[in-house]
């Protein structure tokens, strides 16, 4: 099937390379895909049609439409006639039954028209209904692409890097290459990416030009343009964006100027059997012939609209091809046209009754300018009655087109948008297997919009994107519904343009995530790590509720570096924090601590934590560990209003923070520092600088977990010392480290709240049961004070309440309270308590029903279960363990 | 004493500083030595042929001072002032300048920021290719988004790239920066290696 050696083939035949395909041996050269050596061998059935499973052979090898997909090397749906040859490739045909050559699911062609039409899954199988998942799997292995290894995992690694560049170039054909060097020589740095395996772009289909293309690319490099391909635009998106993959690199191009410059993509005829195998498009004739000197058939017929079908002629003349009907549409346009062949082969081709033999056919409809990028970057398009396709128009800013995108492609004929006699089964989409027939049945369903059917059929919506089908189908609609092509309008231009793999676009697989600087003391002492936010915290490091046993009856350590930690300092931080907050800290002392909760303007608990007073103008703000940078957006927002004398500085990252919690805690913390850690110099609510184990530090004693406690704010790079250290001075002690499991079972013996764990969107401090939390005597009003003075106007609807479990059942978090049958309210928080021997929780009821010693019904397993009501601290209610 | 000494990485001499890509480093066989109160990775394996195409090299040991408002700028030997906008500048000084640059401040609002911030620097005539691969911030200095870690600083010093990050997403960055540079050849380098920057 090779010719002769000839001047200007693309391959190197004293370096062979060799691949196999279903295991047989291909021989082919370096310079040949794989589609081309496959070619060569005498392979013509590439692929199996979506649908009717229809043998597809080689139809542009330029790699815009499906028929040449294949699984290669267990990657599926690769476009095998621009994939380089490569020594050693695997290379498997993909879906059929049986082999390539006979597909047993073929019988769907021959018998499945009536069962099949469009919307057909929506209509054959829907009876009987169970009967559906049979349906469905038989559906979905029947149809489709290629298969995706579901045990499979990324293998090749994917690199992504950020170009900025003057100018981008898409598409690298002639027009493309001369604008770059334009540009080039306007000082501008400039690249150009091409989809083929080299630029040069239809200049490489014919041996003269391919010596312009060679010229060319010669004067880009020696400009300075950086050329890349193959390199597919994924998409060309506002401000010069554009995506261009490479191989597994994903270059993430921001361009002063986009200039595209994509030429054309060559359209299919519309008549009967023009998707037989054999039936091909010029470019990939010429291709064959050309680059690499391939002879594509013995007897050759041409029916063309425009001059590429005649220079197709002209090159299969020349390589020994008998060429012996040349049919060109611009000097009339036969009535009927009607491929027949045999086992899925072109065998004749009948031009108005008179039938010529042939094994090849070249079509050429009116070449397409190849707008979609254009479109996708907002371009208007608009039909050319003239020429019979769609051009762009009006381009945005820093978008520009120049070659044949631009609509300058000759006077082509307009070929009839279906030339067949029979008419009713002409393939327009290729990919999708939608026929004339199709389109039709679509539109006397009612689907008459372009955008409609394309939903109902899935026309345009293969792998080519519509390159070979949308014009044609549009033009179909329009004669269909007797109105022109621009009424019709065209379907949306999407990215990506060109198919990309999901791992390109997904990127990197890696998760950005914040540990503390105790993290990798956690995983050593095995610590199971759970994401909280954005932050890696420890579960726990052993059974939970022994953990949270431990704190209470030795000493545990927890790091709670993850709080947010807000510095507001200036001679107004006072007032400010007075402003920002419900409850008041202008009057607090230096040196002690405040609980405090944010409201938004709504009156709506937004985080909370505690403020501690450092100096007249210092304050120390901590949030929850999800609210830091909320709270601090929230400081600063609320400053740019008030202009108040004040600063905040974020300082989460910059300080660990360790609470030291259990009744033993105070004899620890006096192992590491000569500082007063007793009832005297560290009273229950105080904030003092400390030095702990050499590292000056901020202590609080607060007690979230409800027992003798001290927070430890200190420098995160030295918090590895001190953690050690807290461990080694208390071995004696039992100390131990305790995750946030445990803690949540310490807080909710105390009734503590976690903000968005036991509030909502919704909650309130009146029905949160935190009234006292509101000062409405304070000289400025606070952010929400209205709000939540309406509220308690209004009176109270819920009340967040303590509950046990009388059974010992244990509600799920988020189960439903039931008054009457009908849900009201919810659990929020829920935990078996080791310490009380009880199932304990939080949950939103009623606020009639928020007494103490009242019941409510929870769901639990489609059945009522009581709770019972408990107000306040179920553990240490006056708080003497906390005190001590 | 100020009520925020507490925010200083400064230690009696019992404790050492560590990074947060500390333990990444470990895991590279890095040599430590302590200097100035931090540990800091001197050299690590197979860093000479790293630093050929790009070496990722922590400097988080670095003094790193916020100062509000931005101007006056101070200068000096080492001293690297990255101004982020009118209200706000960073300087990044080796420890032992730390003191006499923190008197040039005079009595602006002046806040030890060592301990929130990392540092890292890539070096090597691969640097700018990984930066690309890190992040779209291009004209530097610049902050903006590295990896998607959120208000990071980069910045050249020399031959050198820094990135000055929140320090809690030092272990991600450091597996994130020393993949990409693997794949140009490149990888972790110790401070030693570089030649110019943070001594």
């Amino acid at each position: 099937m090779r010719l002769e050696a000839r001047e200007g083939e693309r391959i190197d035949r004293a370096r062979p390379v060799s691949f196999t395909f279903h295991g047989k041996r291909i021989e082919g050269f370096e310079g040949d895909t794989l589609g081309s050596a496959l070619f060569a061998s005498g392979q013509r059935v590439f692929s199996r049609s979506f649908k009717y499973h229809r043998p597809r052979g080689l139809q542009c090898c330029s790699g815009h439409c499906a028929n040449c997909q294949m699984t290669v090397d267990g990657t599926p749906n690769v476009r095998v006639c621009t994939t380089p040859i490569r020594e050693g490739a695997v290379v498997k045909g993909q879906n059929y039954v049986g082999s390539l050559e006979r597909d047993l699911m073929q019988v769907t062609d021959k018998l499945g028209g009536p069962f099949t039409p469009p919307g057909f899954y929506y209509k054959t199988f829907i009876r009987p209904r169970k009967l559906w998942p049979l349906y469905e799997k038989f559906l979905r292995g029947a149809a489709g692409l290629g298969v995706l290894d579901p045990d499979g995992s990324r293998t090749d690694a994917i690199e992504v890097e950020n170009r900025h560049v003057g100018v981008l170039v898409i598409g690298g054909g002639q027009a493309g290459l001369e604008a770059a060097i334009s540009a080039a020589a306007d000082g501008k740095s400039v690249v150009v990416v091409d989809e083929g395996h080299d630029v040069g772009g239809g200049l490489l289909a014919d041996r003269e030009g391919q010596v312009t293309a060679a010229a060319l690319r010669r004067r880009a490099l020696d400009a300075g343009v950086e050329l890349l391909s193959p390199a597919i635009a994924i998409g060309v998106f506002e401000y010069g964006f554009v995506p261009v993959a490479v191989g597994n690199h994903l270059h993430k191009f921001r361009a002063d100027h986009v200039v595209v410059a994509s030429g054309i993509v060559e359209q299919p005829l519309v008549f009967p059997g023009n998707d037989l195998v054999g039936v091909m498009l010029p470019d990939a004739v010429r291709r064959l012939v050309n680059q690499w000197s391939i002879k594509p058939g013995d007897r050759a017929a041409v029916i063309t609209a425009d001059d590429r079908g005649l220079a197709a002629a002209e090159d299969l003349r020349a390589a020994g091809v008998v060429v012996p009907l040349v049919v060109d549409l611009r000097d009339g346009q036969p009535p009927n046209i009607e491929a027949t062949g045999r086992k899925g082969h072109i065998r004749d081709i009948s031009v108005n009754g008179s039938v010529t033999k042939c094994d090849l056919l070249v079509m050429s409809g009116s070449p397409q300018p190849n707008y979609k990028l254009l479109a996708q970057a907002g371009a208007r398009v608009e039909f050319d009655t003239g020429r019979g396709v769609f051009v762009p128009r009006e381009l945005p800013a820093n978008v520009s087109a120049v070659g044949a995108v631009t609509g300058d492609v000759g006077e082509p004929a307009v070929p009839t948008p279906a030339l067949g006699h029979r008419g009713d089964k002409c393939f327009i989409c290729f990919c999708e297997d939608q026929t004339t027939k199709d389109l039709s049945y679509s539109i006397g369903e009612g689907f008459d919009s372009i955008e409609l059917s394309k939903r109902y059929t899935t026309v345009t919506m293969g792998p080519c994107q519509g390159r070979l089908c949308s014009t044609n189908a549009i033009r179909y609609f329009a004669k269909a519904k007797g109105v022109d092509e621009n009424t019709i309008g065209t379907t949306t231009a999407r990215p990506p343009y060109t198919p990309v793999s999901m791992g390109l676009v997904a990127g990197y697989p890696e998760e950005p995530g914040k540990r503390t600087s105790l993290h990798h003391r956690h995983k050593d002492l095995g610590g199971k790590m759970m994401w909280t936010g954005a932050w890696r915290r420890p579960h726990s490091y052993g059974p939970a509720g022994d953990e949270a046993q431990h704190v209470h009856h030795h000493v545990g350590l927890i790091d709670v570096s993850t709080l947010g930690k807000i510095l507001v300092t200036g001679p107004d931080a006072g007032a400010f924090l007075d402003r920002v907050y419900p409850n008041r800290f202008s009057d607090l002392k230096v040196g002690r601590v405040r609980y405090g909760v944010l409201t938004g303007d709504a009156g709506r608990i937004m985080d909370d934590g505690t403020v501690a007073r450092l100096d007249d103008q210092t304050f120390y703000v901590t949030t929850s560990s999800t609210g830091a940078d909320g709270v601090y957006q929230w400081f600063t927002w609320w400053n740019a209003v008030w202009f108040m004398d004040v600063q905040f500085a974020n300082l989460t990252g910059a300080l660990a923070a360790i609470n030291v919690a259990g009744p033993k805690s105070r004899e620890l913390m006096q192992r590491i520092s000569d500082d007063d850690f007793s009832n005297e110099g560290l009273a229950y609510l105080d904030a003092h600088d400390v030095t702990v184990a050499g590292v000056k530090a901020l202590a609080l004693r607060i007690g979230f977990v409800g027992e003798l406690g001290y927070e430890l704010h200190l420098p995160s790079p030295l918090a590895e010392h001190v953690w050690d250290t807290l461990l080694e001075q208390g071995g004696d002690l039992n100390a131990a480290p305790f995750g946030l499991e445990p803690q949540r079972i310490l807080r909710l013996e105390k009734g503590h709240v976690i903000v968005s764990q036991d509030t909502d969107s919704e909650s309130n401090l009146h029905e949160a049961a935190m009234p006292w939390l509101v000062k409405n005597d304070k000289e400025f009003e606070f952010v929400g004070k209205w709000a939540t003075q309406q509220i308690a106007d209004r009176g109270l609807r819920w009340m967040l309440v303590g509950f046990e479990s009388p059974s010992g059942a244990i509600p799920v978090e988020g189960g439903q309270v039931v008054v009457d049958g009908r849900s009201s309210g919810r659990i929020t928080s829920v935990r078996h308590s080791q310490e009380l021997d009880k199932v304990i929780g939080l949950a939103i009821v009623p606020h009639e029903l928020a007494v103490d010693g009242g019941g409510f019904d929870v769901r639990i397993n489609g059945q009522n279960v009581q709770m019972k009501v408990h107000l306040g601290a179920f553990f240490d209610p006056a708080g003497e363990r906390l005190k001590a | 004493m100020s009520a925020l000494d507490f925010l200083s990485v400064t230690t009696d001499g019992g404790a050492v500083a560590r990074s947060s890509m500390d333990r990444r480093q470990r895991e590279a066989g890095a040599t430590f030595e302590e200097r100035d109160g931090w540990l800091v990775p001197t050299s690590i394996p197979g860093e000479s042929e790293a630093i050929r195409a790009v070496g990722v090299v922590d400097l988080s040991h670095l003094t790193v001072l916020e100062v509000r408002p931005s101007s006056p700028a101070v200068s000096g030997d080492d001293v690297v002032w990255y101004r982020i906008s009118d209200r706000r500048s960073l300087v990044l000084c080796p420890r032992s300048h730390a003191a006499s640059v923190r008197a040039d401040l005079g009595e602006r609002f002046v806040l030890d920021v060592s301990g929130a911030l990392g540092v890292l620097a890539l070096v090597g005539p691969e640097r700018h290719t990984v930066l690309r691969r890190l992040t779209h911030l291009h004209h530097l200095p610049a902050s903006g988004e590295v990896s998607h870690i959120m208000n990071a600083h980069v910045l050249e010093v020399g031959e050198m790239i820094w990135i000055v990050f929140p320090q809690e997403f030092g272990h991600f960055l450091w597996q994130v920066a020393v993949n990409r540079a693997s794949s140009l050849e490149g990888g972790p380098v110790g401070v030693d290696a570089v030649a110019k920057g943070a001594k």
